[in-house]
């Protein structure tokens, strides 16, 4: 039992309505891809006429997907998700990819095997290079002010899915029950010029300066087509304010003539927080971090996760997927018989995220673990409650020299933050 | 060896740390449960104190079993999050792929089986049918008595097929709606059939109750977790069936057996009074407390009378009516000439309470709580062991968090066992007194635990049995809100749409149907409609809603039915039918009204569907959606 390890490995995630998934994925298999990693998700409801208050909330139902592609496909890959996703259409979902620094996985995880490099995207979809992904972690109760202000900064609707808040818990013996820590991840793809805005919101709506309020950080995105629902309309108009925004980008291929100022200054925070002063806070932002995540047959979660946290993984979140192979088995009536994979993702700084990943490897080893999945992430920036140390204070110098911006892994070419 | 040079795999806690950490919880939880349940606690108290203006009777005891019903939902809530669903939820996770289809059904069909004798919804029943006499529904007398067994037998098959039936749709991909059209168009026309069949029309009522009373608070969780398990792996990328439906197919199931046991019997003519009757020639009749006549309590005896007529004497308080004859006034007199002088007993119309004691001398406490104790042992442990049993044969392996899920399993059975005996001393007291005394809105009777009369508070002959109606129109909301089942079913919903579809919305909207069944309910008995025209409509009605609604929300409204007849609103609901259906001429039963309080549900969430679908079609969704 050993793993392998491989480099420029990308991450496509889609956000599809439910009724599409299952045409993606089908799709996707056709074309070579070995599984798909399936979590439930819900949009966020826009109502545009004061009478749909009185309407029931009932979020779209969204499913979010992430597929493991080598980056040659990962083209190809898209331009598939979008075809059978229909996500050409205004409001139909979104599909961006986040590059892998490091992937390393075990023998009998089945990855792409044909790499085929002649393919190349058709131009003609739109496809946006400036995306930041913003992903928070935050209590239930959050959610509706985070996804409020973050839309009213320039985000499209959030989609959000569910995740359990570890760690601590594991640690607690009987007590454990106590605990259900299920935490809800609003992921939100913004152009480059809103991300600072919307960040702002998102922290100021969520409170996420203070102590036990969640966490948030942003990866930069390769590229990726987001046809969320975002600026409520007036659905007198033949086209949206959106689609507007939209076809103009497209014409002038970026995003670099909008207005910055009017979403910076005038919008920031204004779904939640008090900005007394129009102005961006000086924020303290976790530096030198990088996302490391792991996938995992379901029963093995517990298992690896105890590995990461005694190797000084703080804490983790772990969301459980529907694990779909291409080649699996089927009932009689044909329908797949999936398996369940535990996803974990930690943040944490490239140091221990090494110890990390060497203690996951070690505990897959001795249990024989064979379909694990380890990936490393660029992380930008991350944001959540730090307590005030001394220590830190240090940590923000390095030589000698004050840090601002760090530079994450052998993607940071890629990386547009700077 | 990762492990080993862990800092520390447990936090080490001491019993105080232990008891900070387990305080607020445990207030979190209780206060949920609180929650829940005042509601339905202050509008009965409302009720009973300001509308109909008497005291409650043992108001002490009504108290203490109230305190008991919540702390026992706090620890059943808990045990079926922590025990008992991810015990059915796990179960069904490892199924299809561990074991072969027939092996899968086969446990299927033993899980519905055990769970019906697990829950016996017989005594329920029993009570509802406790006025029928075997002359004026032979048929229902016969089911209830001589062949009560094989009344229960059938519903368990029924039961039994429909869990093989929902956990074969989930492999084969089939939608609900093909199999709800189909069964529930084949209970309609036997519905007609029986309706104009003078034998087998008063069985119709219990039949459609049996599918009301069968899915209980154990079985409810456990069914529904075990097909959200199945859909964890079963399925593409389409999430259509998520995992419901099951519940559905047991509410609808007992229906048809039912129905098919009584075609039976009408066949063979063996019911009481038959050309091939079995049983005992002369039944046993359960007496309820016969309808209170005006004439009884009120009026002037035979022998008072003859006491009059001898000594010109009245022992009691009575009234003198003049009527007829001429007035004048002379001398500042008034002079009747020739009228008819007509003596009444005065009637005390504030009714006094018998006894002044707010603790029930009645009520045994310990043996209640025994009784509610082997209940809940009963109606958990052995279905658990048969889960986990399975588990463990299927899995060949260590079960997971074992420790949690049997944790899980003494709450719940504590839970219960509270519960239980709350609902036995409070709430069940409550239910009943009001229960009798609501029957004050539209005519005269003695309310219960006291003495005299009093009646019908509103004027006019139908007002009161309005004001009866919205009683049961409140009573259905409230008691709905604080069945275990559905919020059980709520969480579900809510944790599989990923917070999309909201417990709160469910739990309402669930509430509302039940409401506007009960309140049908009330009319029924109150206004002597037969049953089948209340329940027909609705039904086809529903079919047609049923085609055109989403299937995620065919689903999810089917399965709300099926979990609104719980522990809370059954006798809460029974006491008011039997109460009312005593008072009123012609009633032989309490029957129906748990089947008009399914239909509700079904339709409000349908509805919702419908609204829902509406608004998202002229939002920017679009047609994406």
């Amino acid at each position: 039992m050993e793993f392998c390890k491989r480099a420029n490995v990308s991450i496509v995630t889609a956000i599809l309505p439910v009724a599409r998934a299952a045409q993606v994925i089908e799709g996707l298999f056709e074309l070579g891809e070995q599984s798909a990693l399936l979590f439930n998700a819900r949009g966020t409801v826009i109502r545009d006429r004061w009478y749909q208050s009185f309407v029931p909330v009932i979020s779209p139902e969204l499913e979010y997907l992430q597929f493991l592609v080598p980056d040659p496909e990962v083209d190809a890959i898209i331009e598939c998700i979008i075809t059978h996703g229909q996500l050409q259409l205004s409001s139909a979902g979104a599909v961006f990819s986040v590059p892998c620094d490091e992937v390393e996985y075990g023998s009998d995880f089945a990855l792409w095997a044909k790499v085929d490099d002649s393919s190349g995207i058709n131009e003609s979809m739109g496809m946006k290079e400036n995306l930041t992904a913003i992903f928070c972690i935050v209590q239930s109760a959050q959610v509706d002010a985070i996804s409020r202000a973050a839309m009213n900064a320039g985000a499209h609707g959030p989609a959000i899915f569910y995740s359990e808040g570890r760690g601590l818990r594991d640690r607690l013996g009987w007590l454990k029950i106590t605990k259900k820590g299920v935490k809800e991840v609003i992921v939100v793809i913004v152009d480059n010029v809103d991300k600072i805005a919307v960040t702002e919101a998102i922290i100021e709506a969520g409170r996420l300066g203070l102590p036990g309020r969640g966490f948030l950080y942003r990866m930069p995105v390769q590229k990726g087509l987001i046809n969320l629902p975002s600026i409520v309309g007036n659905r007198g108009n033949s086209a949206s304010m959106q689609q507007v925004v939209a076809a103009i980008d497209n014409i002038k291929g970026s995003t670099d003539w909008r207005d910055e100022s009017v979403i910076e200054l005038g919008k920031a925070g204004k779904g939640a927080g008090l900005n007394l002063f129009n102005q961006i806070k000086k924020r303290t932002w976790l530096t030198r971090q990088v996302c490391l995540g792991c996938v995992v047959a379901r029963k093995h979660t517990d298992l690896l996760l105890d590995a990461m946290l005694a190797a000084g993984a703080t804490g983790a979140n772990v969301s459980f997927a529907r694990f779909i192979e291409a080649e699996s088995e089927t009932t009689a009536a044909g329908r797949r018989l999936n398996h369940e994979s535990g996803f974990v993702r930690c943040i944490l700084s490239q140091t221990s995220a090494e110890k990390v990943k060497t203690a996951i490897k070690n505990a897959c080893m001795e249990n024989n673990i064979s379909d694990a999945f380890i990936f490393i992430q660029p992380v930008t920036r991350a944001f959540t409650y730090q307590a005030p140390t001394i220590a830190d204070r240090d940590a923000r110098l390095y030589r000698g020299a004050p840090i601002d911006e760090p530079t994450a892994g052998s993607h940071s070419q890629k990386d547009r933050e700077s | 060896m990762p492990l080993d040079n862990a800092p520390s795999k447990t936090v080490q806690i001491g019993f105080r740390g232990a008891w900070a950490i387990l305080m607020p919880y445990l207030r979190e939880k209780f206060f949920e449960q609180i929650k829940s349940i005042w509601f339905i606690v202050f509008y009965l108290l409302f009720f009973q104190i300001v509308v109909l203006g008497f005291p409650i009777v043992h108001a002490s005891t009504i108290a203490a079993g109230i305190a008991v019903v919540a702390i026992g939902l706090t620890f059943f809530m808990e045990g079926l999050r922590v025990g008992l669903m991810p015990l059915g939820e796990m179960l069904g996770a490892v199924l299809p792929r561990n074991s072969s289809l027939p092996v899968i059904l086969g446990f299927s069909f033993v899980l519905g089986l055990g769970a019906t004798f697990a829950e016996p919804a017989i005594a329920v029943l029993r009570a509802a049918g406790a006025g029928v006499h075997p002359a004026d529904a032979p048929l229902l007398y016969s089911l209830l008595n001589d062949f009560a067994d094989q009344l229960v037998a059938s519903v368990g098959i029924g039961v039994g097929c429909a869990v093989l039936l929902g956990v074969l749709r989930f492999f084969y991909g089939w939608p609900l709606k093909y199999l709800i059209i189909p069964g529930v168009g084949a209970l309609i026309i036997l519905t007609i059939v029986a309706n104009f069949d003078p034998v087998l029309q008063p069985i119709l009522g219990l039949a459609w109750d049996c599918g009301a009373v069968t899915t209980g608070p154990v079985t409810v969780p456990l069914v529904l977790a075990l097909g959200v398990g199945v859909c964890r792996i079963v399925g593409g990328g389409d999430v259509k069936d998520a995992g419901f439906g099951i519940v559905t197919l047991a509410s609808l199931f007992p229906i048809l057996a039912v129905l098919i046991l009584a075609f039976y019997h009408a066949g063979a003519q063996d019911y009481y009074g038959a050309a091939d009757y079995q049983g005992l020639p002369i039944a046993q009749v359960d007496d309820v407390a016969p309808a209170v006549s005006i004439a009884a309590t009120g009026g002037i005896t035979p022998l008072e009378f003859q006491t009059f007529v001898l000594q010109k004497k009245l022992s009691d308080d009575f009234d003198v009516y003049f009527e007829g004859g001429e007035q004048f006034l002379r001398d500042g007199s008034i002079v009747l000439r020739d009228p008819t002088i007509v003596l009444k007993k005065s009637q005390a119309r504030v009714s006094d309470v018998v006894t002044g004691n707010a603790w029930d001398p009645d009520m045994d406490i310990v043996a209640t709580m025994k009784l509610a104790m082997l209940d809940a042992l009963r109606a958990i442990i052995p279905l658990c062991l048969f889960l986990l049993i399975s588990l463990k044969l299927v899995l060949r392996d260590r079960i997971r968090n074992l420790d949690e899920i049997v944790i899980g399993i003494g709450l719940a059975v504590v839970g219960m066992a509270l519960f239980l005996s709350g609902i036995l001393i409070g709430l069940s007291p409550l239910g009943s007194q009001l229960g009798s005394n609501v029957p004050a809105t539209f005519t005269l009777i003695t309310p219960w635990g006291m003495s005299g009369i009093a009646g019908p508070l509103f004027e006019g002959s139908n007002t009161g049995k309005y004001v009866a109606m919205l009683f049961g129109l409140f009573l259905g909301y409230g008691a709905t809100l604080a069945e275990p089942a559905l919020n059980a079913l709520g969480e579900t919903v809510e944790k599989i749409t990923v917070g999309a579809f909201r417990k709160k919305l469910l739990m309402r909207s669930v509430a509302a149907g039940v409401a506007l069944g009960i309140a049908t309910g009330v009319a029924k008995i109150s206004f002597n409609i037969p049953l089948a025209y209340l329940l027909l409509p609705p039904y086809m009605a529903l079919m047609l809603l049923t085609m055109i609604s989403d299937e995620v929300f065919v689903n999810i409204a089917w399965d709300s039915a099926g979990v609104t007849t719980g522990p809370i609103t059954v006798p809460l609901v029974l006491a008011m039918g039997l109460g009312i259906g005593a008072n009123v001429p012609g009633v032989i039963d309490g029957f129906g009204v748990l089947a008009l309080a399914s239909v509700g549900p079904i339709i409000v969430v349908l509805c919702v569907g419908l609204l829902v679908r509406s608004g998202r079609k002229t939002s920017q969704y679009g047609g994406a959606l």
